[in-house]
């Protein structure tokens, strides 16, 4: 028993401690503050090492590790936002427009950050889990717990604000039309 | 502004698909009429590789973001940590880190065996019972410091000679009035236990006068004496579980561990090893009354 339960902690730091990084980048990007995030990943780790014997072997670390992250975030969120709920609201005029706004040739990193971090949360949130974490829509509903559909819309809406949060900062800094995607009708 | 030609229904409808397309959720056929309609349509073919360009952008830009190495270090002392009283790195002795798991598991059990004199012991009378907090933590200030000193610390491979043990004049040393403890305890204890070494120490900012023995297949065996600190055994919700020449003795259990202790005016007194339970009994009867004998010398 002691030397299975030593190997306990080295099996869990192997298979929890390589998503340390995956963690830490969406905890920042949705609670936006370094220092909270580190708490969070912290605790996410600690509900981890605590219910590790609860995992089974072979089965999605990263995803049960996510799914932690996303119960510590929305507890974080109760915490400071109290019970009101982001809500996805109607659908902004913008958004329900038959128009693809044009993204600048060259997109600087900085720029899709602030566009990232103006979005509103449930979509950012998707958006991270898809685009930077490459997760299933599956893998991406069990995780915060909606279904597929939710997921797809949210996705969605998620990459078209930041389509026009972006196409927004190409016309403020001039970028020639010539250069963007679509042509005039 | 500009606007798409969204005359052309099909753009339309494909356009919808181009989310699930880019992260190869399309079913096989749909995937199939996008890429039919991608090869005729050079429209939709930009708007596709600008989102897909944008959705790699937005992957390179979150991915420059580290978390700070101070992250790491701490999630791993907090995990390594639970299985420790002082926070120390277990990772020196495994059985160590898993003594300590039984101990946060907090799950001591004593036994009753009747009165017994002298060291043979019987099983036959047993009873178990959970005893109380207050007797698991004074059963624990025996373990700690095996676990801390003899096991973690490693001391229970640093053999030093009885004449090092003598000379010694530091903190660690045993002095005058601890040094005779050592070869008391190598004349009850036979041939078959080896005292490694007898010193001073801390555990868990409480001070501790220590010998360490190892015997056959892997024993490893602490005599622990600790000044009392309004503690008293007899004061403790727990039953002697054996009277050895008269000095009642107490037992517990943590994992692996077998703890006995037993008490003077002034001093807690534990063996703890990890022998079986006669075993560890055997050794701790075989000691009780010698040692009560000095140190009650020492108290005057």
């Amino acid at each position: 028993m002691f030397l299975s339960r030593k190997f306990e902690t080295s099996e869990f730091e192997a298979a929890a401690v390589p998503h340390l990084q995956d963690l830490y980048r969406t905890a920042v990007h949705l609670v936006r503050d370094r220092t909270e995030a580190q708490d969070l990943v912290q605790n996410v780790y600690l509900q981890a090492w605590k219910a590790f014997h609860r995992f089974e072997p072979g089965t999605n670390c990263r995803a049960w590790l996510f799914k932690i992250l996303f119960n510590e975030i929305r507890h974080y969120r109760r915490k400071w936002f109290g019970n009101r709920t982001v809500s996805e609201g109607e659908q902004s005029f913008e958004e329900t427009l038959p128009y693809e706004p044009p993204i600048p040739e060259e997109i600087k990193d900085e720029d899709v950050l602030a566009a990232l971090n103006e979005i509103p949360a449930e979509f950012r949130e998707v958006v991270l889990l898809a685009d930077v974490h490459e997760f299933a829509y599956k893998e991406i509903a069990q995780t915060l717990n909606v279904p597929v559909g939710t997921v797809m819309s949210r996705l969605s809406r998620g990459r078209k604000h930041l389509r026009l949060k972006l196409a927004g900062y190409a016309k403020a800094c001039g970028i020639p039309e010539a250069r963007q995607e679509v042509r005039k009708s | 502004m500009n606007v798409i030609n969204f005359n052309e229904k099909a753009c339309e409808r494909i356009r919808r698909y181009f989310d699930s397309y880019l992260d190869n959720e399309l079913l096989v056929e749909t995937n199939h009429e996008v890429l039919r309609h991608l090869s005729v349509c050079p429209d939709c073919t930009k708007v596709l590789d600008a989102r897909a360009r944008l959705k790699r952008t937005v992957k390179r830009a979150v991915e420059q973001e580290t978390a700070p190495a101070v992250l790491l270090e701490s999630i791993q002392n907090r995990i390594r940590g639970r299985r420790s009283f002082f926070d120390f790195d277990i990772r020196q002795w495994a059985m160590a880190a898993a003594a300590l798991v039984i101990l946060a598991a907090g799950s001591i059990v004593a036994v009753r065996t009747g009165h017994i004199f002298g060291p043979m012991i019987t099983a036959s009378q047993d009873s178990f019972q959970l005893i109380s907090a207050e007797a698991q933590e004074l059963m624990r200030v025996g373990l700690v410091d095996h676990v801390h000193c003899a096991l973690v610390l490693g001391k229970w491979k640093e053999l030093l000679s009885f004449e090092h043990m003598s000379q010694e004049t530091g903190r660690g040393a045993l002095g005058p009035e601890f040094i005779g403890l050592v070869p008391m305890v190598k004349e009850k204890l036979g041939p078959n236990f080896q005292v490694i070494q007898g010193h001073r120490c801390v555990a868990n900012h409480r001070q501790y006068v220590h010998v360490i023995l190892t015997g056959n297949n892997g024993a490893i065996l602490s005599l622990v004496i600790t000044e009392k600190n309004g503690e008293a055994f007899d004061h403790a919700d727990i039953a002697a579980t054996v009277q050895a020449s008269g000095v009642p003795l107490y037992r517990a259990k943590e994992g692996q561990l077998e703890i006995a202790g037993f008490e003077t005016n002034r001093y807690l007194v534990y063996v703890v090893s990890n022998l079986d339970r006669d075993g560890n009994l055997k050794v701790a009867s075989s000691l009780a009354l010698p040692v009560y004998e000095y140190l009650h010398r020492l108290e005057g």
